[in-house]
């Protein structure tokens, strides 16, 4: 698949949420930072204006933030709430053993990953490996460097 | 010879300060610097317990004292000789008292202007334990402050001075400018770990997640200044940590300093050509990151009840070795689980190694690190016994596989130790591993290299 025609899996759940922030950033933070770097212009001479400078800077980050924000909106895959199928699908929490741990996270697509609130990319050794396994199956992951065995403990 | 270092920073990140928060940095500043005196007091590299205890004690003479009188191995205490030649224990707050007023009465002056109470709460704290001892209280009212861009830590702190007994403390004083960016992105890391790795029984564990912290240096004065850490786990004691919390201290400015200045020159001098092509200098600089939030973050996640009483002197050097290993070890999760990639994890391993040589050189300026010399030396001297790293003419191509799989191997010895380890099999261990001998061999190589 090329990158244009690549499609942004989300669930509904982080559609919501990015819709959200876009609405924020188009509707509110954009007039916002229009109007500081126009308070900011008053205060005169651009080339030593540090007030400016910083806003200009926000603005930049801000826009950028709205295009990957329309590119992903616009290429969305919705995941519905993973059915009981007793196999890891994209959508399912996945309670493992790793290394004599245990360990729960939800497979998500990469836009909404965020391995600190337990959401790990599909595309991550982890979730590559872990998608299409069942309930008491052991996969063992590996990279050339780390390897961990994951048993799966329950699929919910 | 002073200690007092002062960083560079950027006009950017001194604007984020609030107006108020400028009118008491001088005097934070100023109050940091005094510091330095008091900790010329305590330091003295001519002998294991500096200037906290005689110099012609035995161990056994102290041991023998503190059955007897228990504020012999008080932490804020200075063992002396009275008159009759009986060890007797002097509360730091009155040996120091001369030199400590200049920065009470500095930090008092600081709590007057301060509009944000929790600082101010903070600052008279740690004015009233400088005069009068009561440093836990000061500890707990720093982990209170909050809403301010501005850390400041002044008082007795780290144990590595005492190298008789790992008891004493030693002054210290930072002042930083809290980094926003560089917080959230380290407490991101912190989640994961923290969501990942398991309780385990013997745990020392704050009654909340632990803190994380990143902020521009502004000075470090005192044994923070001679030790130069690019990170801090306070308070340091286990009853304040499970009571009231604990913190993580990230020193960026420190850690970039280091980078600069040690590592990336360690890195071009003991590489060989081909290999050092294939990582470049930002790639580096972004695991050496990594490599020190990884260890701050298994230091603490590793902090075990009873183990600074059970290992003694050899708990810092056992907590060293172990931070490294233990960190490098948690990092297999950040790339499972696809936080960072397989280069990003190779650059953190070359990073331990040039840190590893980074002690060394150090070394040779001063010993107050020698108890992280000596951790990094068991590690070192592991991976080339198990043939994970070659010497010949400068290290060529580290064996990464073979270096994690060790590096796992020695997590699991180490964490014991700290753990359940008795000082016997501790002192075994080391008997077995702990020799600076394989430094030697890279002395040249290392000639060059300034210890900053």
């Amino acid at each position: 698949m090329t990158q244009s025609s690549k499609k942004f899996i989300l669930t509904p759940e982080g559609l919501t949420k990015l819709k959200g922030e876009y609405d924020q950033l188009v509707n509110v933070a954009r007039s916002q930072i229009i109007k500081r770097i126009q308070r900011a212009r008053e205060f005169g001479d651009l080339s030593e204006n540090s007030e400016y400078d910083a806003a200009k800077d926000e603005q930049s980050l801000l826009e950028l933030r709205i295009t990957e924000l329309e590119e992903v909106l616009n290429k969305t895959q919705i995941i519905e709430k993973a059915s009981k199928s007793g196999f890891v699908v994209i959508g399912s929490t996945v309670v493992v053993e790793v290394d004599g741990e245990k360990d729960e996270f939800m497979i998500v697509g990469t836009i909404e990953a965020n391995p600190a609130k337990r959401k790990i990319s599909n595309e991550s050794p982890v979730g590559q490996a872990l998608l299409g396994t069942k309930v008491g199956e052991v996969v063992e992951v590996t990279t050339p460097i780390v390897c961990a065995k994951y048993k799966i403990l329950e699929i919910k | 010879m002073t200690s007092i270092t002062t960083f560079k920073i950027d006009k950017q990140i001194t604007n984020t300060l609030t107006a108020n928060e400028k009118k008491i940095l001088p005097l934070l500043i100023e109050a940091a610097k005094k510091i330095d005196k008091v900790f010329a007091l305590q330091e003295n590299s001519h002998y294991d317990g500096a200037n906290l205890y005689p110099h012609d004690v035995q161990r056994s003479e102290i041991e023998e004292a503190a059955r007897k009188d228990p504020r012999i191995f008080s932490p804020f205490t200075v063992v002396e000789r009275d008159k009759s030649g009986k060890l007797i224990a002097i509360d730091y707050h009155q040996k120091y008292q001369r030199h400590l007023l200049p920065t009470t009465q500095l930090l008092q002056q600081a709590a007057k202007i301060t509009q944000n109470k929790s600082l101010k709460n903070y600052l008279k704290a740690t004015a009233n334990a400088l005069t009068n001892g009561s440093y836990q209280q000061a500890d707990i009212a720093w982990l209170a402050v909050k809403n301010t861009n501005l850390d400041v830590v002044i008082g007795p702190h780290e144990r590595y001075l005492d190298k008789l007994f790992f008891i004493k403390r030693a002054y210290q004083a930072n002042v930083g400018i809290i980094d926003n960016d560089g917080t959230k992105k380290a407490r991101l890391v912190r989640d994961i770990l923290y969501n990942t790795i398991g309780a385990r029984p013997h745990r020392i564990v704050p009654p909340s997640i632990v803190d994380v912290r990143a902020e521009r240096c502004l000075i470090f004065s005192g044994f923070l200044s001679r030790a130069l850490f690019t990170r801090q786990h306070l308070p340091s004691d286990t009853q304040t940590t499970e009571s009231y919390g604990s913190r993580i201290i990230g020193y960026l400015s420190a850690i970039d300093l280091k980078f600069q200045k040690l590592i990336y020159p360690i890195f071009n001098a003991v590489f060989e050509k081909s290999f050092k092509q294939s990582y470049p200098k930002e790639l580096l600089a972004r695991g050496n990151y990594f490599y020190v939030l990884l260890s701050a973050i298994a230091q603490q996640l590793h902090r075990y009840r009873g183990s600074r009483h059970r290992l003694r002197e050899l708990f810092p050097i056992l907590d060293e070795a172990n931070c490294i290993v233990s960190g490098i070890q948690h990092a297999k999760h950040l790339v499972l689980k696809g936080v960072i990639d397989q280069k990003e994890l190779e650059a953190i391993m070359i990073n331990q190694i040039c840190w590893i040589f980074s002690e060394w050189v150090l070394f040779k300026k001063t010993n107050i690190r020698e108890d992280y010399l000596k951790g990094d030396a068991l590690t070192l001297n592991f991976l080339i016994k198990q043939g994970a790293l070659q010497e010949k003419e400068g290290i060529s191509w580290p064996n990464f596989a073979k270096m994690f799989f060790e590096m796992e191997n020695l997590a699991t010895i180490f964490t014991r130790f700290l753990e359940e380890g008795t000082y016997m099999e501790a002192q075994e261990f080391l008997s077995k591993y702990l020799s600076l001998e394989p430094f030697k061999a890279f002395d040249k190589r290392l000639a060059n290299i300034k210890p900053l």
